[in-house]
């Protein structure tokens, strides 16, 4: 795994914004990017990006249609995502 | 301290306390609502009340809310989120006011602004308070700012990111000034605007207070014991909901732009005591503005579960931490920059809100109701008023039937369930705008039937008073039945259709005006005596209709809620007329 938290610019002059690959928030500020096949893939955080990885699952897998066969691996990422860390725990590790 | 009044195990604060505070929160809470009603310009804020007060934490958690706009109240976790993250944490001085609405940065849609204050304490903040409110003016392509016809966020109204409103209570003149500029009501957006910053005020000097009464280590704890307990409760809540994957699917019918429908498809996953909204294979993002942005469906969510669940549990950060969605980008539940979304927030958050009650209606069927209505009938109009010349601006939004419940008819005429405001008095309206309202009455046979009946839709018809109005609707549900549920017929459909003065026909805006969509336009022009006719949708009903009991039938034949061929063709019951709004009944033969 190798990846790196950027602080997204202010959306000024652009207008970049960071889902996260599994539950598709926009992250406001600090971006976990995962480098993964050239690409840099916005998560969350870490912990996601390595379940993520555990699952080898495609992000485009998500827009599919074909809802019906969700792994439970995959549902446990969800779950880790969206379970977003709490935000004092966050503020105090600075 | 005895054993009784010790504090429950993990916990640092006695339950008395705790309580006290608790309420003590939720009550400045719903008092910065009553100043925002009381001094405001603008109906949408006097009478509709579509606003809300919200506290959070110095971290950025929320720690109490009131009874106000469920879909405001969801987004504004987000919103909240976004403008401290964006600007950082350590740059807000005491007297500082943040201004933000940008939906691609938390934000519900466009006309709904959100005003942010730091409360300081010795120097020091110690929490965040917050409203969110529905301007009735946003600068958009059409008056209102709800155009139904738009195909990117910049016909949507002025998108502002976090800014300063006022730095350490000085006006930052520059930004009203761009404010007022782009809006087309500058004084009421400056009246709405101030009776936001007083509402925060209020809350500051609460806050303040709350913690001269009792000091800062109590009220830090509990507040973070109030997070506790919240999410604990809620936890039980959805323990008790059996574990599985629960799936359904219903259909926004078209965008305004293109007929085409929109699916919205939900996996709910109820897991021990963590539920997760997975709404993946829904539908790309529409070409018009129904979109919602992910703070939006998150809010739809956090809605539908909160009307399964205890009520009594504290509305705070801790009671979301056990809900999770999963909205893919690019859908209509989670679109991107620069897809339109204004009607998102107004119409797939129903959506939402029904597909959720629909995949765990087998789960919990003693607590999930029907569809409901599922619009809100949006409505808006604007021009030069005859009286004195200046613009005027209104969003109206009508009262729906609610989904019959397990056990209990759904409600009448009330405001879809993600608005929890209410509409504009008739004699308000009318002293405000130059428009006269010819009738207001609920609709017979609307009602979705069944064991229990769906609640009634209504039918306003409004009549133009002026030589030029302009106006523009976002309905849903006007081709898509609002569903029962358990052998429960659907509701009646919406409908808003146009009679253009001196002729006798009720006509489609789609017949009269060549628009794309019949229940989604923009800035179309009504002339002195031209007719607008609303149909507000009923709820779906719950249970079979030919079990209703036949003394509840000829009730609803009393009250005028069914008409007698209703009363026999889908209760089964034939009616007869004894006294004006008084009927015998007996089962039809062979039906029941």
């Amino acid at each position: 795994m190798s990846g790196r938290w950027i602080e997204r610019s202010p959306m000024y002059l652009s207008f970049d914004i960071y889902n996260c690959n599994y539950c598709g928030k926009n992250v406001p500020r600090n971006v976990w990017l995962e480098e993964m096949g050239g690409e840099s893939v916005p998560f969350c955080s870490p912990d996601v990006a390595q379940i993520y990885i555990r699952t080898r699952r495609h992000p485009e897998n998500l827009r599919h249609d074909d809802a019906g066969d969700l792994t439970e691996e995959l549902r446990e990422v969800r779950r880790g995502c969206a379970a977003l860390r709490d935000r004092r725990e966050v503020a105090e590790s600075k | 301290m005895t054993a009784t009044d010790a504090p429950p195990t993990g916990l640092k604060v006695d339950p008395v306390t705790l309580t006290v505070i608790d309420n003590y929160l939720a009550t400045t809470c719903r008092e910065m609502g009553i100043a925002m009603m009381r001094t405001a310009y603008s109906p949408m804020f006097n009478e509709s009340l579509d606003f809300s007060c919200v506290m959070f934490d110095r971290f950025g958690r929320m720690i109490s809310q009131a009874e106000f706009c469920p879909s405001q109240m969801g987004t504004i976790k987000f919103t909240v989120e976004w403008m401290i993250d964006e600007l950082g944490a350590d740059v807000y001085k005491p007297g500082d006011v943040i201004i933000m609405n940008d939906p691609y940065r938390g934000s519900g849609h466009i006309p709904e602004h959100t005003l942010l204050k730091a409360v300081f304490y010795e120097g020091a903040i110690v929490a965040f308070v917050a409203n969110c409110a529905h301007l009735a003016e946003p600068g958009a392509k059409a008056p209102g700012g709800l155009s139904g016809d738009a195909t990117d966020i910049f016909q949507e109204g002025l998108r502002l990111p976090p800014l300063w409103l006022q730095r350490e209570g000085v006006p930052q003149e520059d930004i009203w000034k761009i404010i007022f500029a782009n809006h087309r009501t500058p004084k009421t957006t400056h009246g709405d605007l101030m009776a936001m910053m007083g509402s925060l005020n209020v809350a500051e000097r609460r806050i303040t207070s709350l913690i001269d009464r009792y000091g800062m280590e109590t009220y830090q704890d509990a507040t973070e014991d109030l997070m506790t307990i919240a999410e604990r409760r809620m936890r039980e809540e959805i323990r008790a909901i059996p574990d599985g994957e629960y799936t359904f699917k219903d259909v926004i019918e078209d965008d305004g732009v293109s007929d085409h429908p929109y699916t919205v498809r939900v996996r709910v996953v109820v897991d021990d005591d963590q539920i997760t909204c997975d709404f993946t294979g829904s539908s790309e993002q529409a070409e018009g503005p129904m979109n919602g942005t992910f703070a939006v469906t998150a809010s739809a969510v956090y809605n539908a579960l909160m009307h399964l669940t205890d009520p009594t549990i504290p509305r705070n950060e801790g009671v979301y931490r056990p809900i999770h969605t999963v909205a893919p980008p690019g859908t209509i539940v989670n679109c991107e920059f620069p897809a339109p979304l204004v009607g998102g927030n107004t119409e797939l958050s129903p959506r939402i809100t029904d597909v959720i009650f629909g995949a765990l209606a087998n789960a919990i069927p003693d607590r999930v109701p029907a569809s409901l209505g599922g619009t809100s009938c949006c409505f808006l109009f604007g021009g030069e008023h005859p009286d004195d010349g200046e613009f005027y601006s209104h969003f109206h939004f009508e009262g729906i039937g609610w989904g019959g419940r397990p056990r209990k008819d759904g409600n009448s005429q009330i405001i879809v369930i993600n608005g929890n405001c209410r509409n504009t008095p008739v004699e308000v309206f009318e002293s405000r705008y130059p428009i006269r309202v010819e009738s207001y009455r609920l609709l017979e046979d609307s009602g979705g039937p069944g064991l229990n009946r769906g609640g009634l839709g209504i039918e306003r018809i409004l009549t133009m008073q002026t030589d030029s109005i302009t106006v523009s609707a976002i309905f849903n549900r006007m081709t898509v039945d609002p569903f029962g549920l358990h052998g429960g017929k659907p509701g009646m459909n919406s409908g808003i259709y146009v009679r253009f003065a001196d002729t006798l026909d009720w006509r489609t805006f789609t017949d009269a005006f060549g628009t794309e969509s019949p229940s989604k336009f923009a800035n179309l022009t009504l002339r002195r005596g031209d007719q607008v006719k609303i149909v507000a949708p009923g709820g779906g009903g719950w249970g079979d209709p030919m079990q209703r009991p036949i003394e509840r039938v000829k009730a609803d034949l009393d009250e005028g809620f069914i008409t007698p061929a209703a009363a026999e063709s889908l209760y089964g019951v034939t009616a007869s007329q004894v006294a004006d709004g008084t009927w015998n009944v007996t089962p039809a033969a062979g039906r029941r």
